[in-house]
C-alpha cells in the first residue's frame, strides 16, 4: 500500500510550512487545534479568533456537513463542549442517501477559525503514471461532484523534480478564476505536492479573503513509501519524533488484528489478517499476496461468502517462530467462532523463494498448541501448497497433524489451488 | 519502449548487488536449458570488487565483481540486461546510472516499496533511452529455454515440473509474484507451457504497464495466446480493455482479475472526496472482468475455472493450426546439487572438520555449555570460565577462586616480561592485539606458567604417597627447579601478599586439603636452602586449585585430565591479559615513542 491518507490537520501543517519555499510573500500560519482525549487533558485556552470557530471530526472521512458532524459558531468553548459531547460516540457517515454507511467511533476532531467567504475555489491534484492531473473549478464547495461539469483540467507532463508550473497554464488558471492569489498559491502548492511525495490533494472549498488564501477543507494522501526520504519534512511542522498514518475511520483493528499488524511491523516477511466475520465457518491460512486473494474470491466465488471468516497472507519468506506466531493468534480467533463444522484451510500457490518446510513446522507448531481444542470442536484442516521444499513441508504437516488425530487432508501443486477451497467446502472432490 | 524481445538465447546480463542465492539460480537456468556460457556476465557490489565464485553446472567458476556499473558495463559492452538487486532505496538511482552506459537497455527492479515517483520518473527515462523496465517488486521474467530473472520459477525442480525449460506457445503477464509461479505451472498443464512470462510487479505504476508487455507479446509471432492476471484497484486492466477494442490486441486472451472478495471488506475502500470520482466501483475486479469479456477476453466466473478455460483457448489454436507441433520435453539437464542443499534432503553425508562442545550460536540465543548466555547474566564472571572451560565441572567455591585469581594476577607492575613486552609493542605504534600478543608469548614456566606445573608435582606426590623431603632431595639431584617454587623478589621474610590472599581463602572457605598441605611442607624443606624458595602465586593456585578439585569430589582420572590439557595456565593468561590491555593502552594515551633499549644497559662482549 503507497498511497495513505493523512489528516486534514496533518496535512495543512505540512501545506502552510513547506509553501514558503515557493511563495516568498507568504507569511500565514495554519492556525487549527488538533483534539482528543490526549490533547484536551493539557489544553488551557483556545486562542482568540475573531470571526468564531468551527470544530469537525478528523478521522478521513467528507461530508461531515451532511452528517451533521460540524459546529460552527463565536463561542470557543461550545466548540470544546461540542467535541466532548461527542467524543468517543459512535457515528454513522453516510457518502449519499442511498449509501448504508459506515460506522465508527469519533475519536479525533480539529478546531479551526472560522472563515467569512464568499467564493469558493475547488483545487485537486492526482497522480497517473506519466501526468500530474491539476482540477479547478469556481464552483467548490459541498455540491462539487453535482458541479463536475464546471471543474477544468489541466494535464501537467510528469517529472520528479517540484519544478514550478509553466506560466502559460498559470495563465488560462488566472483566466478561470480570476484570482492571482489563488492561482500563486496553486502553482507553489504543486510544487509542495512534488517535493512532498504527496500522492493526492483536494482543497475543496480554497477560499481568498483580503488577498489571504485559506483552506478550508482538505483530503490528502501521501506516498508512504517515501517516508525514509521525507521524515525530516514530514515530522518537523508537527513537531514529532515518528510519522503515523492514521486508521481509517471504522477501521479499528480487533486485538487479534492488531497483534498481526505488530509482527508484521516486526518483519520482513508480509503478515496480513483481517477478520471479516468472526462467527464464520472457514477460515484461511493463506500464503501469497495474489494467491490470498484468489483464495479469499473463490470462498465467495463458489456462494460461500458469508461462512468466510477472515483474510489473510503469510509469505515473504517468514521463518518458522513468525509463522507459529502468526498462525496462532488466527487459530485463537477461529476456536471462538460458534459456526459448526469449520475447516482450517492452509493454502498457497507455488511459493518462487517462501520456504514451505520452514514456515509450515511453524504452522504446526501452533496447530500442536492448540490440538486439543481443534480436535474437540470437530474442526477439520486441508492443505495445498508448493514451492521450495514443499515436499518435506506436506509431509511434516501430514504427520504431524494425524499424529494429533484431526482430519487433515494434504495436497501439493497438482491440486489445482483454488479446488482445495471446493474440497474443504464440500468436503469431498467433486471435480 | 524499443526492442518486443527483451531476452534471447544469448542475453547477457548485469547483475547489481551480489545476491549468491539468485546468480546462482540463473546460471543453474543456463544449465538446465543447454546455454553454452552462464547468462551473468558481471556483477556490481558497490563496496567489494574482485570475483564472485559460484557454479556453472559441476564447474566452479568465477564472475567478475565491479563496484559501479560504468565499469561493469565498459568490460561487458554485449550484456544488455540489468537485474536490479538494489534495495528499495537504491534502486532507482542504479537504473538511472544504468540507462547513463547506453547499454543496459532492459532491467528488472525487483525491489519492494519504491517511491511512486521514481517509479514514474522511470517510465519517462526509460522512454527517452529507449529502454524496458520490469518492475518495481517484480519476481523477474522468464524466457522459456533462453533466460531467466532471478528467483523467478522459484527452485530448478519447480521450474522442471513447470517445463520453463523450453518454449511452449503462451504469453503471460502477471501483477503477483507468487502467482506468476503458480501460472506457469498452470499453463504448462492446460497448454503447452509459456513462452515468455513478465512478472509486472503489484505497484501502482510499474514501469513496463501491463498493456506495455501484453502488446510486446502480441507483436512476438511466438506467441500464440495471451493469459493475464490483473488485480483489484487501479486503472491498468481498462488499457488492456481498450487495446482489445481497438484489434490493437489480436491474440486470443484469457484473464481473470482477482479480488472479488473485497466487496466483503466493509469500510476498506477509502471513501470521502473526489476520489469517488474515480469510482471505487470502476476498479472493483467485478467490473474489470466484465469489461475485459465484454472487450472480446475469454473471462471464466471464478479464477476455479482459469485453467479449464486456458484449456479450452488452447486446444483450438491446436485445432486450426495443424503445423503446430508438441514441444521437446526431454532436452535438459539438471545440475548438481549444492553440498548445503543435498546436506539437508538428506542425499549426502559429510564429516565434520570441526567439533566443538562448549558453546552453540546457531539458536536465537547464543548457549554456553548448554545454557542461553542470559543465564550467565544474571551470574558471576566465574560461572561463564567454569562453563567454556571446564564446561561446568567446578563448584560455587571454584567459580569464586577463579575470580579471585584473575583479580590477583591482573598486573604486576610494568617491569615483568608480559607488561614489558606489551609496552615496548605498543610503543613501537603496534596495536592493542599484537601489543597483548607480544606480551602472552612470554608466558612459560618462568613466567606466570607454572601452575599446571605445579599442580602436576603436588597431584603426583600425593597420589604416590612421597614425602616432601623426598620429592625435595630427588628434585636437587635431577638438578630440575621445582615449579611454583621461588621468587626473584619475595621471600620467607618479606612474603608475597598475594599468597597470603590465597591461602586465607582457602582457610576461610574449609578448602585448604591435603595438596595445599604438601606444598607448604615442600615450602619448609626448599626454605632451608634458601630464604627466596618460597611457594609463589603460580604454586598456589595450581595447589588450592587441586584442593577444590578434590573437594568438590573429582575423581583423580578426572583431574588427570584437567592437568594433562595444561588447563590451569590459562588462569594466568586471562588475568594478566587485563593488566596487558592496560599497558599497552596507556602507552597509546601517553604517546610514547619508540622504546630503544640504552647502549650502557647492555654488556657487549665478543
Amino acid at each position: 500500500m503507497a498511497q495513505k491518507a493523512i489528516s486534514e490537520y496533518v496535512g495543512k501543517k505540512l501545506i502552510f510550512h513547506h509553501i514558503k519555499k515557493y511563495l516568498p510573500n507568504f507569511e500565514d500560519e495554519y492556525q487549527g487545534i488538533q483534539i482528543n482525549e490526549e490533547t484536551l487533558k493539557t489544553l488551557k485556552k483556545l486562542p482568540k479568533f475573531p470571526e468564531g470557530y468551527v470544530a469537525k471530526p478528523d478521522q478521513l472521512f467528507g461530508k461531515r456537513g451532511k452528517n451533521k458532524l460540524i459546529y460552527a459558531d463565536k463561542s470557543g468553548k461550545k466548540a470544546i463542549t461540542w467535541i466532548k459531547e461527542n467524543l468517543n460516540e459512535t457515528a454513522v457517515v453516510k457518502r449519499n442517501d442511498k449509501d448504508k454507511g459506515i460506522k465508527g467511533t469519533l475519536t479525533d476532531f480539529v478546531i479551526e477559525p472560522f472563515i467569512g467567504h464568499e467564493v469558493e475555489f475547488y483545487v485537486a491534484f492526482k497522480t497517473i503514471r506519466d501526468k500530474d492531473i491539476i482540477y479547478i473549478s469556481t464552483e467548490g464547495g459541498i455540491e462539487i461532484e453535482e458541479n463536475w461539469d464546471k471543474v477544468t483540467e489541466f494535464k501537467v507532463p510528469f517529472k520528479i523534480d517540484p519544478i514550478p508550473l509553466p506560466q502559460s497554464l498559470k495563465k488560462n488558471m488566472l483566466d478561470i478564476l480570476g484570482d492571482e492569489a489563488a492561482v500563486e498559491f496553486i502553482s507553489a502548492l504543486y510544487q509542495v505536492f512534488k517535493e512532498l511525495n504527496f500522492t493526492y490533494i483536494e482543497i475543496n472549498p480554497l477560499t481568498v479573503v483580503e488577498g489571504h488564501v485559506y483552506i478550508l477543507d482538505l483530503v490528502a494522501r501521501l506516498d508512504d513509501t517515501a517516508l525514509y526520504k521525507r521524515y525530516a519534512d514530514w515530522t518537523e511542522p508537527l513537531g514529532v519524533k515518528e510519522f503515523h498514518f492514521p486508521t481509517p475511520f471504522g477501521k479499528e483493528l480487533s486485538l487479534a488484528e492488531k497483534k498481526i499488524k505488530e509482527l508484521d511491523n516486526n518483519s520482513g516477511a508480509a503478515l496480513k489478517f483481517s477478520l471479516l466475520n468472526p462467527q464464520g465457518r472457514v477460515w484461511l491460512l493463506a500464503s501469497g499476496g495474489g494467491a490470498s486473494i484468489i483464495l479469499a474470491d473463490t470462498v465467495g466465488g463458489l456462494g460461500h461468502a458469508a461462512d468466510l471468516a477472515n483474510y489473510s497472507d503469510f509469505s515473504g519468506n517468514p521463518n518458522t517462530d513468525e509463522s507459529a506466531q502468526f498462525a496462532s493468534i488466527i487459530i485463537q480467533e477461529m476456536l471462538k467462532s460458534r459456526a459448526k463444522n469449520k475447516v482450517l484451510i492452509i493454502a498457497g500457490g507455488i511459493a518462487n523463494f517462501t520456504d514451505v518446510k520452514a514456515t509450515y513446522r511453524g504452522v504446526v507448531d501452533a496447530i500442536e498448541q492448540h490440538g486439543d481444542a481443534i480436535k474437540s470442536q470437530g474442526i477439520k484442516i486441508f492443505v495445498r501448497r508448493g514451492g521450495p521444499n514443499y515436499k518435506e513441508g506436506l509431509a511434516y504437516v501430514e504427520d504431524k497433524i494425524s499424529d494429533l488425530e484431526i482430519p487433515v487432508e494434504v495436497h501439493g501443486p497438482e491440486l489445482y489451488m483454488t479446488e482445495i477451497i471446493a474440497l474443504a467446502l464440500t468436503g469431498n472432490k467433486e471435480k | 519502449m524499443s526492442s518486443n524481445v527483451l531476452f534471447t538465447a544469448a542475453t547477457q546480463a548485469i547483475v547489481y548487488n551480489q545476491h549468491a542465492i539468485p546468480i546462482q539460480k540463473m546460471l543453474d537456468y543456463d544449465w538446465l536449458i543447454n546455454r553454452e556460457a552462464p547468462s551473468v556476465v558481471a556483477i556490481v557490489n558497490p563496496n567489494h570488487e574482485g570475483f564472485h565464485r559460484c557454479f556453472f553446472g559441476p564447474d566452479a567458476i568465477t564472475i567478475p565483481v565491479y563496484k559501479t556499473i560504468k565499469m561493469a558495463a565498459t568490460r561487458h559492452q554485449k550484456a544488455d540486461v540489468f537485474v536490479n538487486f538494489a534495495s528499495e532505496r537504491s534502486a532507482y538511482d542504479a537504473s538511472v546510472e544504468a540507462f547513463k552506459t547506453e547499454t543496459l537497455k532492459t532491467h528488472i527492479i525487483l525491489a519492494e516499496g519504491m517511491p511512486e515517483n521514481e517509479s514514474r520518473e522511470l517510465v519517462r527515462l526509460a522512454r527517452r533511452n529507449d529502454g524496458w523496465i520490469l518492475g518495481p517488486s517484480s519476481v523477474g521474467a522468464i524466457k522459456a529455454g533462453q533466460f531467466i530473472v532471478g528467483n523467478a520459477g522459484g527452485k530448478i525442480e519447480n521450474i522442471v515440473e513447470s517445463k520453463l525449460y523450453r518454449p511452449g506457445s503462451v504469453g503471460l503477464v502477471a501483477k503477483s509474484a507468487g502467482m506468476f509461479n503458480e501460472l506457469n505451472y498452470l499453463i504448462s498443464v492446460y497448454a503447452d507451457g509459456i513462452f515468455e512470462g513478465a512478472h509486472i510487479g503489484g505497484d501502482t505504476y510499474p514501469v513496463s504497464s501491463m498493456l506495455d508487455n501484453l502488446l510486446r507479446l502480441e507483436y512476438d509471432p511466438n506467441v500464440k495466446m495471451l493469459v493475464l492476471l490483473g488485480e483489484i484497484g487501479g486503472e491498468a486492466e481498462y488499457a488492456v480493455v481498450e487495446a482489445l477494442k481497438s484489434k490493437r490486441i489480436k491474440k486470443p486472451l484469457v484473464a481473470w482479475v482477482s479480488g472479488t472478495v473485497a466487496s466483503q471488506f466493509e469500510g476498506e475502500v477509502q471513501f470521502g472526496h473526489a476520489g469517488a470520482r474515480s469510482g471505487s466501483k470502476h476498479v472493483s475486479a467485478e467490473a474489470k472482468n466484465k469489461a475485459l469479456a465484454d472487450a472480446g477476453a475469454h473471462v471464466p466466473e471464478s479464477f476455479n475455472d482459469f485453467g479449464l478455460l486456458i484449456n479450452k483457448v488452447f486446444k483450438e489454436f491446436v485445432e486450426t493450426n495443424k503445423s503446430y507441433e508438441k514441444p521437446d520435453d526431454e532436452n535438459y539437464n539438471i545440475p548438481p546439487l549444492d553440498m548445503r542443499e543435498a546436506l539437508k534432503r538428506n542425499l549426502v553425508r559429510k564429516e565434520s572438520s570441526i567439533v566443538s562442545s562448549i558453546s552453540d550460536d546457531r539458536g536465537e540465543e547464543p548457549t554456553y555449555n548448554g545454557k542461553d548466555i542470559t543465564e550467565y547474566i544474571e551470574k558471576p564472571l566465574g560461572s561463564t570460565i567454569n562453563a567454556l572451560w571446564f564446561k561446568g565441572g567446578l563448584n560455587m567455591i571454584g567459580e569464586e577462586f577463579l575470580e579471585l585469581c584473575l583479580k590477583i594476577t591482573a598486573d604486576h607492575g610494568p617491569a615483568v616480561a608480559t607488561a614489558h613486552n606489551a609496552i615496548v609493542t605498543s610503543r613501537a605504534n603496534r596495536d592493542i592485539a599484537t601489543s597483548t600478543a607480544a606480551g602472552i608469548l612470554t608466558i612459560g614456566d618462568r613466567h606466570g606458567g607454572a601452575i599446571d606445573g605445579a599442580a602436576r608435582w603436588a597431584f603426583d606426590c600425593v597420589s604416590n604417597r612421597v614425602t616432601a623431603r623426598s620429592f625435595v632431595q630427588e628434585m636437587k639431584e635431577k638438578k630440575e627447579l621445582i615449579m611454583g617454587i621461588g621468587h626473584k623478589i619475595k621471600s620467607a621474610q618479606n612474603p608475597d601478599k598475594r599468597v597470603e590472599v590465597l591461602k586465607k581463602f582457602a582457610e576461610t572457605k574449609g578448602i585448604a586439603g591435603s595438596y595445599l598441605k604438601f606444598a607448604l611442607e615442600v615450602e619448609q624443606e626448599t626454605l632451608k636452602k634458601k630464604n627466596n624458595l618460597i611457594l609463589n602465586v603460580d604454586g598456589a593456585i595450581g595447589v588450592i586449585f587441586l584442593d577444590i578439585l578434590a573437594k568438590s569430589g573429582k575423581r583423580p582420572y578426572e583431574i588427570e585430565e584437567i592437568l594433562k590439557v595444561g588447563s590451569l595456565n590459562g588462569i594466568f593468561i586471562l588475568g594478566r591479559t587485563i593488566g596487558m590491555i592496560g599497558h599497552a593502552i596507556d602507552q597509546k594515551r601517553m604517546n610514547e615513542g619508540i622504546y630503544r633499549h640504552p647502549w650502557d644497559d647492555i654488556q657487549y662482549i665478543s
